[in-house]
C-alpha cells in the first residue's frame, strides 16, 4: 500500500516532535492555552468596555468566569441526554431516514456506470461505496447541525428550552450528541448494505469443461511438493473480462492462476479419482469441474512493516535514499546494479519478528518498481534477490532469486529451515562506522541456518533487495516489502474504516453546531461546507499558502485568467507585479492561518488507503486520528458554548 | 390583505407563469422522431432541438445516448464543470503517482460527464496505449494496456459517431502502437491469440487477426465521415487518407516477416500496390488557402506532380520551338560573353553530377568536344581569383585536413568564388519569359499563354510534390513494385529461412548459406530490374541491403566462422557504392595524396597531424557504418592501412609517443589477421621454428627468408614496431591479440636468427629486417 505519510504511534503522536519543535500533543496543548488567553483578554477588554469601568469590568469578567467553569463542572448528564432524544426526535421530524433510501437507489443503480469486468473491481466497488457514503453522510451532517438551532430561533421554540433550568453547554453538548447518535445508525445501516452490496458484486463463478484445457506437453514433468504430476494446463471460460489460468494435477489438485487480485477454488468432480485418489490421463475425457465463487478479492493483511529502509551504494555506504531514476513522484528510491559485484542495496530493517508469529518462516510481500536502462531481453522480467542478514552480527545470506513484477503484490516466503546457501559476513557502514565492528568468520562456514536463531537477533532481521540484472534498477520505498503478519476479518475491518467516515461526521456536525450558534441557518450552512470542501482540499490550500503552485496566488492568478497568459510565463516586472504578489502573499499568510485550523478531513480517509489496498487498518491509526478529533471537538464545544451563553436568546 | 385581493394576486402570478411557459415550450421541447407517409423520419421540436440538429450537436446524431450520463449530469445540479476540473486534477495525481488503474476510472467518470468532448477521448486513450503501456516492465501487460487504450477510443467512438478523429485515432493506436513497437513480435503474437479481444471485436477468421488489417476498416470509416464533411481539424488530409493504404504495405511486410512467401505474397503485395497507385488519383482540398480565392482551399493529389511534370515538359518543348533562334544556341552565346574568370568560376558547377540545369549540360557537352583539359584549365585560372598569399596556401590544404581556423580562411575565398560563379550562373540562365519573348511575333500571344499555363503547373507541381515527399510516396509504390518480383519474395524467403535456423541448436551453418543467398538474390534483382529502377542508388533501398549485409557480419563473427568473410560477397558493391556516396572517402584519398607528399617533403609534424585526423575521420566512418568491417572492400581498407601507416612513420620521425588511444588499432588488429602477407609471414615462421629442433641443411638461410617475409607485412603495417601495452582495442578495452601474437612471432624469429649466428660467432647485421625485436 502507498504510503507517502506514514502515521506515527499514539505515544509518538502525543509526545514526540515530528515536524514541529514540539509533539502535536505538546502543539495541542499551547494551542489551547493561546485561544484561552485569547478568549480570556477579549472577555475582560469587553466587560470593561460594557461596564464602563475597570473595577467593574474586571467583577464582571470574574463572575463570568466562574459561571462558565461552574456551568462546565455541572453538566447533568440527564438534561444533557434529554437534549439529545430531542435533536433525534427533530431529525426524525425532519425525515433524515430517507437518505438511507437515497442511498439505496444509488447503490441499486450503480450497476449501470460500475462494472465487475474492470481491472480490480473491488477497489472500484469499495471506493464507491465509501465516497457515496462520505458524501451523503457528511451532506447530511451540514444539514443537521446548521439548521437546528437558527430555525429553533427563529420559531421561538429555542425559549421552551432556555427558560427551562437548561445551561448552554448541555445544549450545545445534547445536539452534538444527538445528532451523532443519528448519523450513526444511519452510517451502520450504510456500513451494512454497503458491505452486503460490494460482496454480492463481486461474487462470480466461471466455467470450466475439459474442452477448455489441453495435456500438458512441457519437456519436463511439473511436479509438486506432495507429489502430484501436472496432467493439463488450460483457461477457464470468461466471466467479467477475465479468465483464469488453470493447472490440474493428477491427485485432483487444481491450482488457479490469481488474476485482478483473486483466485478461485476448482473441485474435481470424478469417480475415479473418488476411489483411488488419482486421475489417470485415459479417464480425463470424462472429468468435471466445478469452479468456487471467487475468493481473497475483499482482504484485510495485517502487515509487518519495516522499521526503517536505508540504501546501499555501491561503496558499501549506507545512504538515507537511493538512486533517482528521474520520477516526478519521487515515492520511491531505486537500487541499482552497475557491475556483477554490485553492493548496491535495499535494507528493510524488520523489529517485532518473534517465532511466535512466524513459525515457519517469513512470509514477504512486496510491490517493487522497475526501471530499465535498456529493453534487454523483451521476455524476460527484471531479476531481483532477497537475502537476510543477522544485524548483530553481519551474517548474511542470500537465499532466494526471483523476477520483478511491477504493479503486482508479489509474494515470497523465506522457510525457517534455510539449508544449502552460502553465507558471508557483511559490515555496513555509516556515518564513518562499521556493524559489526568485528567479523567472525566462523559465523560463515555452515551452509544450514535456522532463520531464528541465526538471522534474527531479539525480534530484528534485516531483508535486503538487491537487483541482479546489469545496468537496471529495483525501486523501493519503506512500506513497499512487509511481512504478512496475519489476515484481519474483513468484515471487522471493513467497520475500521466506516469509523473513519464517522469522525468525519462527527467533527463536520460539531462545527456546524459552532457555527449555529451565532450564524443564521443558510449561512451556518455554507459556513460548514466550506469546512468540509476546505477540509478535503487542506493540502492544496497548504500548497497554495506556501506557494508551491504555478500560476501565483488569487490575485496573479486572475490576472494571468484576464490575460490568458500560462502558468509558465513570468509576470512583467513593474508596479503591477509588485502590488500582485504582495497582496498574494497577505492572501497566503491568511490561507496558512485558516488551514491550521480546518481539520485535514482528507488525512481521516485513511480507509481510502488501506481498505481499499486489502491492508488491516491498523490501531495506530485508530488511536492517532480519534485523539485529533477530540483534539478538535473539545475547543469546538467550548467556543459554541462560550457564545450561545453569551447570546441574548440564552439569557 | 383582503380575501379578493390574495385571489386577484394569485391569478396574476398563474398568468405570468403561462406567459413564461410558452416561450420556454417553444425554445426547449424535446427532439422527437416521427416517420411520414414516406418512411422517412423527421424530427419535430423546439427551436434549441432544431439548432442542434441543424449543427449536427444533438445526442441522437452525435452518438450513444447514455441514460447514466444524463442522469450523473443532473445530479451535479450544472456544476458538471467543476467535477470535471476536480477529476481532472485527480487524474493527473494518479498519472503521477502511476495509479493507472484509477486514471481509468477517474476518465470513466469524465467520460460519463462530457461524452461527447472528443479531445479528451484521444487524450485518454493515448495516455492509456502510450503512456500507461511504456511504464508497466512485463510486455503483456504492457499489450494489455495498449489493448485498454484501444477499448477506450472505440467506446469514445460509440458516443461520438461522426468523429473521423476518434476512428482514425483508434486505427492508428491498434495499428502503430503494436506494429512499430520494440516488442512488435511479442504484441503481434498476443494479437493473434487473443480470443477474447477478437470475439468482442467479431474478427471473421484467423487471417484477419493482424493488427494492420484490423486498423483499416477504421480508417476508412474515418475517411468516409471526413467525406460526408466532418471535420479533422488541421490534419494534413493526404497524409489521414494515407494511413489506410500505408497499413496494406505494412501488412504486406509482415506477411512476409511472418514466413508466408510464394504467390500468396505476391498477391498481398500487388494489392497495396494497386491501392497505392489509385491513391495518386485522389484529389483532396488541403488547408491551404488558394491564392486567387483565398475564402477557398487549394486542391491537390499525388499523382498532379507527375501530370503536372509531363504537361510542363510538352510546353518547354513547344515553346522552344516557336524560338527565332534555337535555345541551344542561346546558351552558347551566352556562354561566350561571359570573361574568362566567370567562366572558371563556374568549374565545380560544370563537373557536379548534381547539376541538371540545362544550360549548364549544353556548355559542358561545347567545352568536352571543344576543350579537352578544360577542368583544369578552369581550376587554374579558378585559383588564380585567389590572390591573398594566405588563402592561397589554405586553399591548397584538403578541407579535410584544415583546422578551423584554415576552414575558415578558406571559406572566405571560396564564398568569393561562389558568389562569382552564382552571378555567372545567372547570366548563362535564360528564364522562361526571356525565352517567350524570343519567339516569332505570330506565336506570341500563344507562347505567352503556354508561359502562365507553366507557372501554374509549376506551382502545383511544387505542391503536390511537398506531400508526395511527406507520404514518401514515391519509395512505397517502388517498394511495392519490388516485392512482387520473384528475386525479391525468393531473398525474403531465404532471408526468413535464414534467421529461424539461426536461433535454433546447429543451425549456425545453414543461416550462412540463407542469408548469402538472400544477398545473391537482391544482387540478381538489382541488375535484372536495374532500367526500371535503380534500388542502388536510392538511398532507402540501399540502407536495406546493408542492413542485410551487417547481420550477415553478425552470423560470420561467430567462432565457427572465425570472423572471415567470403571475398565474393554478392552485395559488395552496394557497399562499394554507399563508401562512394559519402563525400569524406572521395576528400580522404584527395587529402592522403596529399599527407603523402607532406612527408616526402620532409614536413614531418604536418604529416602527422593529417595523418591523426585523417585516422579519426576513418574511425568516425567505420563505426557507424559495420558493413565496412564485413566487406573487404579492397580499396577502402587499403586505405585505411595506408593512413595509419603514414601516422606511424610520421609520429616515429617526430618522436611523438604513440597514443594507445589511436583509433584504427582495433580495425587493423582485424584487418592484419586476414592479409595474406602476414599470413604467409607466419606460416613461414612457424615452419623454421618447428624445424628448429631438428634443422636440415640450409636452416639459416630457411630463417633469413623467413625474416624477410616480415619486411613487406612491416612496410604495410608500422604499428607492428609499437610495444604491446599501447596496442589497445579501443573497442573492448584489451590488447589487440593479433598485433600481439605476430609481434611475438617476430621477435621470436629475431631470437633464433642472433642466436644461430652467435653459433658461428656472427653479428646481426644492422639492416636486418627484425632488428628493432631483438
Amino acid at each position: 500500500m502507498i504510503i507517502e505519510k506514514p502515521v506515527p504511534s499514539l505515544w509518538e503522536f502525543l509526545f514526540v516532535p515530528s515536524e514541529y519543535p514540539i509533539s502535536f500533543g505538546g502543539l495541542w496543548i499551547v494551542v489551547i492555552l493561546a485561544l484561552a488567553f485569547l478568549t480570556a483578554l477579549a472577555g475582560l477588554l469587553f466587560s470593561i468596555l460594557h461596564a464602563g469601568s475597570f473595577g467593574k469590568g474586571i467583577t464582571g469578567f470574574g463572575s463570568n468566569t466562574v459561571r462558565t467553569f461552574a456551568d462546565l463542572f455541572y453538566l447533568a448528564p440527564s438534561r444533557v441526554w434529554a437534549i439529545a432524544r430531542l435533536a433525534v426526535k427533530e431529525s426524525l421530524r425532519r425525515r433524515v431516514l430517507f437518505l438511507c433510501v437515497v442511498f439505496m437507489l444509488f447503490l441499486m443503480f450503480a450497476g449501470w456506470f460500475m462494472n465487475a469486468d474492470r481491472i480490480d473491481p473491488a477497489k472500484q466497488y469499495l471506493t464507491f461505496v465509501l465516497s457515496m457514503s462520505t458524501y451523503l453522510i457528511l451532506l447530511l451532517a451540514v444539514f443537521l447541525s446548521a439548521f437546528s438551532l437558527p430555525n429553533e430561533i427563529k420559531s421561538k421554540t429555542i425559549f421552551t428550552i432556555v427558560t427551562k433550568p437548561v445551561r448552554s453547554s448541555e445544549i450545545v453538548l445534547g445536539r452534538i450528541i444527538g445528532f451523532t447518535i443519528v448519523g450513526t445508525a444511519i452510517l451502520v445501516f450504510m456500513s451494512l448494505a454497503s458491505y452486503a452490496f460490494v460482496s454480492f458484486s463481486l461474487q462470480h463463478e466461471h466455467v470450466l469443461t475439459m474442452e477448455d484445457l489441453r495435456p500438458y506437453e512441457g519437456s519436463s514433468p511439473k511436479i509438486l511438493d506432495s507429489g502430484a504430476t501436472l496432467l493439463m494446463v488450460g483457461s477457464t471460460r470468461q466471466k467479467n473480462n477475465h479468465r483464469h489460468g488453470v493447472e490440474v494435477y493428477d491427485d485432483g489438485t487444481v491450482l488457479v492462476e490469481d488474476v485482478n487480485n483473486h483466485a478461485h477454488d476448482v473441485t474435481v468432480i470424478s469417480d475415479i479419482l473418488k476411489s483411488t485418489g488419482k486421475i489417470s490421463t485415459d479417464e480425463t475425457g470424462g472429468l468435471r469441474f466445478k469452479v468456487l465463487p471467487s475468493r481473497e478479492q475483499l482482504q484485510a493483511r495485517v502487515p509487518l512493516y519495516a522499521r526503517s529502509l536505508v540504501f546501499r551504494d555501491t561503496s558499501g555506504t549506507d545512504q538515507a535514499k537511493g538512486i533517482d531514476v528521474g520520477h516526478e513522484w519521487q515515492y520511491r528510491y531505486y537500487i541499482g546494479n552497475f557491475d556483477k559485484s554490485s553492493n548496491d542495496a535495499g535494507i528493510f530493517n524488520f523489529t517485532g519478528v518473534t517465532e511466535k508469529k512466524f513459525s515457519d518462516g517469513l512470509p514477504v510481500e512486496m510491490t517493487l518498481g522497475v526501471f530499465r536502462t535498456y529493453k534487454g531481453t523483451i521476455d524476460k522480467p527484471v531479476q531481483a534477490s532477497i537475502a537476510v542478514r543477522n544485524p548483530r552480527n553481519g551474517l548474511h545470506a542470500e537465499v532466494q532469486i526471483f523476477h520483478t513484477e511491477e504493479y503486482i503484490t508479489k509474494s515470497l516466503f523465506i522457510p525457517r529451515k534455510i539449508s544449502n546457501v552460502s553465507a558471508d559476513v557483511v559490515q555496513r557502514k555509516s556515518g564513518g562506522l562499521e556493524t559489526p565492528s568485528v567479523i567472525d568468520p566462523s559465523l560463515s562456514t555452515k551452509r544450514d541456518f535456522d532463520l531464528f536463531e541465526d538471522f534474527v537477533a531479539d525480534g530484528e532481521i534485516e531483508l535486503w533487495i538487491r537487483c541482479i540484472d546489469n545496468q537496471q534498477f529495483v525501486g523501493v520505498s519503506q512500506f513497499d516489502v512487509y511481512l504478512h503478519e496475519a489476515d484481519a476479518s474483513v468484515f471487522v475491518n471493513f467497520f475500521k474504516g466506516y469509523y473513519g467516515i464517522w469522525q468525519q461526521m462527527f467533527l463536520l456536525l460539531s462545527f456546524g453546531v459552532l457555527f449555529s450558534t451565532f450564524l443564521g441557518g443558510p449561512v451556518s450552512m455554507v459556513a460548514a461546507s466550506g469546512i468540509m470542501i476546505a477540509g478535503f482540499c487542506k493540502e492544496l490550500m497548504v500548497q497554495l499558502a506556501v506557494r508551491e503552485n504555478l500560476g501565483g496566488g488569487p490575485l496573479e492568478s486572475f490576472m494571468r485568467m484576464l490575460k490568458q497568459s500560462n502558468l509558465m510565463e513570468e509576470m512583467q516586472k513593474g508596479m503591477t507585479a509588485s502590488f500582485v504578489t504582495s497582496a498574494d502573499y497577505v492572501s497566503a499568510f491568511f490561507l496558512m492561518m485558516i488551514s491550521r485550523v480546518i481539520p485535514p478531513l482528507s488525512d481521516y480517509a485513511y480507509y481510502k488507503t488501506a481498505l481499499v489496498a486489502g491492508f488491516d487498518i491498523p490501531a495506530n491509526w485508530i488511536f492517532v486520528h480519534s485523539v485529533t478529533t477530540f483534539g478538535y471537538v473539545l475547543p469546538i464545544f467550548f467556543i459554541a458554548y462560550i457564545i450561545l451563553s453569551n447570546r441574548e436568546v440564552a439569557k | 390583505m383582503t380575501e379578493k385581493n390574495r385571489l386577484f394576486t394569485k391569478i396574476i402570478y398563474v398568468v405570468i407563469i403561462i406567459a413564461v411557459l410558452l416561450p420556454l415550450i417553444y425554445l426547449g421541447s424535446p427532439s422527437v422522431p416521427e416517420k411520414n407517409d414516406q418512411g422517412e423520419t423527421t424530427y419535430s421540436g423546439g427551436l434549441l432541438a432544431t439548432k442542434l440538429r441543424q449543427a449536427g450537436l444533438s445526442d441522437t446524431e452525435i452518438g450513444k445516448i447514455d441514460p447514466t450520463g444524463s442522469t450523473i449530469q443532473l445530479a451535479t445540479f450544472g456544476m458538471k464543470g467543476i467535477a470535471i476540473a476536480l477529476l481532472w486534477h485527480q487524474q493527473l495525481d494518479y498519472e503521477k503517482k502511476k495509479d493507472w488503474q484509477n486514471v481509468i476510472h477517474s476518465g470513466n467518470q469524465i467520460m460519463v460527464l462530457e461524452p461527447h468532448f472528443v479531445p479528451v477521448w484521444e487524450f485518454l486513450g493515448w495516455k492509456l496505449a502510450y503512456n500507461a503501456s511504456a511504464d508497466v516492465d512485463d510486455y503483456r501487460e504492457r499489450y494489455a494496456w495498449v489493448i485498454r487504450g484501444f477499448d477506450f477510443l472505440t467506446r469514445g467512438t460509440e458516443y461520438n459517431q461522426n468523429s473521423p478523429i476518434l476512428f482514425s485515432s483508434a486505427g492508428w493506436t491498434i495499428s502503430q502502437k503494436i506494429g512499430i513497437a520494440d516488442e512488435v513480435v511479442e504484441y503481434r503474437k498476443l494479437f493473434r491469440e487473443d480470443d477474447d479481444f477478437h470475439n468482442t471485436y467479431h474478427t471473421r477468421s484467423l487471417e484477419e487477426r493482424d493488427n494492420w488489417l484490423f486498423g483499416i476498416p477504421l480508417y476508412q470509416k474515418a475517411e468516409k465521415l471526413f467525406e460526408a464533411g466532418y471535420s479533422i481539424n488541421n490534419k494534413t488530409r493526404l497524409v489521414f487518407y494515407s494511413n489506410s493504404r500505408m497499413n496494406l504495405i505494412h501488412y504486406a511486410e509482415w506477411f512476409e516477416k511472418d514466413g508466408k512467401f510464394g504467390e500468396k505474397a505476391k498477391e498481398v503485395w500487388r494489392n497495396a500496390e494497386t491501392h497505392w497507385r489509385d491513391f495518386a488519383n485522389l484529389e483532396v482540398e488541403t488547408v491551404v488557402p488558394d491564392r486567387k480565392d483565398p475564402a477557398k482551399k487549394r486542391r491537390t493529389s499525388l499523382g498532379l506532380a507527375v501530370k503536372a511534370a509531363a504537361r510542363k515538359a510538352e510546353i518547354l518543348k513547344e515553346i522552344e520551338s516557336m524560338m527565332e533562334e534555337p535555345l541551344r544556341d542561346l546558351y552558347l552565346k551566352r556562354w561566350k560573353e561571359l570573361n574568362d574568370l566567370e567562366k572558371a568560376s563556374m568549374v565545380e558547377m560544370l563537373t557536379s553530377p548534381y547539376n541538371k540545369e540545362p544550360e549548364i549540360a549544353v556548355v559542358k557537352t561545347r567545352l568536352n568536344e571543344t576543350v579537352p583539359d578544360w577542368e583544369e584549365k578552369f581550376r587554374k585560372e579558378r585559383d588564380s581569383l585567389v590572390t591573398e598569399e594566405e588563402q592561397k596556401k589554405v586553399r591548397a590544404i584538403p578541407p579535410v585536413l584544415r583546422t578551423e581556423e584554415e576552414n575558415d580562411l578558406a571559406q572566405k575565398s571560396e564564398r568569393e568564388i561562389s558568389q562569382a560563379a552564382a552571378a555567372a550562373a545567372q547570366k548563362l540562365k535564360i528564364p522562361l519569359q526571356e525565352q517567350v519573348l524570343s519567339v516569332s511575333k505570330e506565336n506570341f500571344g500563344k507562347a505567352e499563354d503556354l508561359r502562365q499555363e507553366y507557372e501554374t503547373l509549376d506551382s502545383e507541381e511544387r505542391f503536390s510534390n511537398m506531400f508526395r515527399e511527406i507520404t514518401n510516396y514515391e519509395h512505397h509504390g517502388n517498394q511495392c513494385r519490388m516485392e512482387q518480383t520473384q528475386e525479391a519474395v525468393q531473398a525474403r524467403e531465404d532471408r526468413y529461412n535464414g534467421r529461424k535456423r539461426y536461433f535454433e541448436p546447429n543451425g549456425l551453418f545453414d543461416a550462412d548459406t540463407g542469408y548469402f543467398n538472400a544477398m545473391k538474390k537482391w544482387r540478381e534483382l538489382i541488375e535484372n530490374h536495374k532500367s526500371e529502377y535503380d534500388y542502388v542508388a536510392d538511398p532507402q533501398f540501399r540502407s536495406q541491403f546493408l542492413e542485410l549485409v551487417e547481420k550477415y557480419k553478425v552470423i560470420r563473427d561467430k567462432p565457427e566462422f572465425g570472423g572471415f568473410y567470403p571475398e565474393d560477397l554478392p552485395l559488395a558493391f552496394v557497399v562499394v557504392y554507399e563508401c562512394e556516396e559519402q563525400d569524406r572517402v572521395r576528400e580522404l584519398a584527395e587529402a592522403y595524396q596529399f599527407a603523402q607528399t607532406a612527408f616526402g617533403n620532409g614536413d614531418f609534424a604536418a604529416a602527422e597531424r593529417f595523418g591523426k585526423t585523417m585516422s579519426s575521420i576513418w574511425h568516425a566512418n567505420m563505426e557507424n557504418r559495420e558493413y565496412l568491417k564485413a566487406v573487404p572492400v579492397p580499396d577502402y581498407r587499403d586505405a585505411v592501412i595506408d593512413v595509419a601507416a603514414l601516422y606511424i612513420r610520421a609520429i616515429q620521425k617526430t618522436g611523438t609517443p604513440f597514443d594507445s588511444q589511436y583509433p584504427l588499432t582495433g580495425y587493423l588488429n582485424h584487418v592484419i589477421s586476414r592479409d595474406p602477407l602476414a599470413e604467409a609471414a607466419v606460416r613461414k615462421t612457424g615452419d623454421v621454428m618447428m624445424e628448429n629442433s631438428a634443422p636440415k641443411e640450409g636452416y639459416l638461410q630457411r630463417v633469413e627468408e623467413a625474416a624477410l617475409a616480415w619486411k613487406p607485412v612491416l612496410d604495410k603495417y608500422p604499428i607492428l614496431t609499437v610495444p604491446e601495452d599501447l596496442l589497445v582495442d579501443q573497442a573492448n578495452g584489451l590488447n589487440s591479440s593479433n598485433l600481439v601474437i605476430y609481434r611475438n612471432e617476430m621477435r621470436r624469429l629475431a631470437r633464433l636468427y642472433k642466436q644461430l649466428l652467435s653459433r658461428t660467432q656472427k653479428e646481426v647485421p644492422e639492416d636486418f629486417v627484425l632488428s628493432g625485436f631483438l
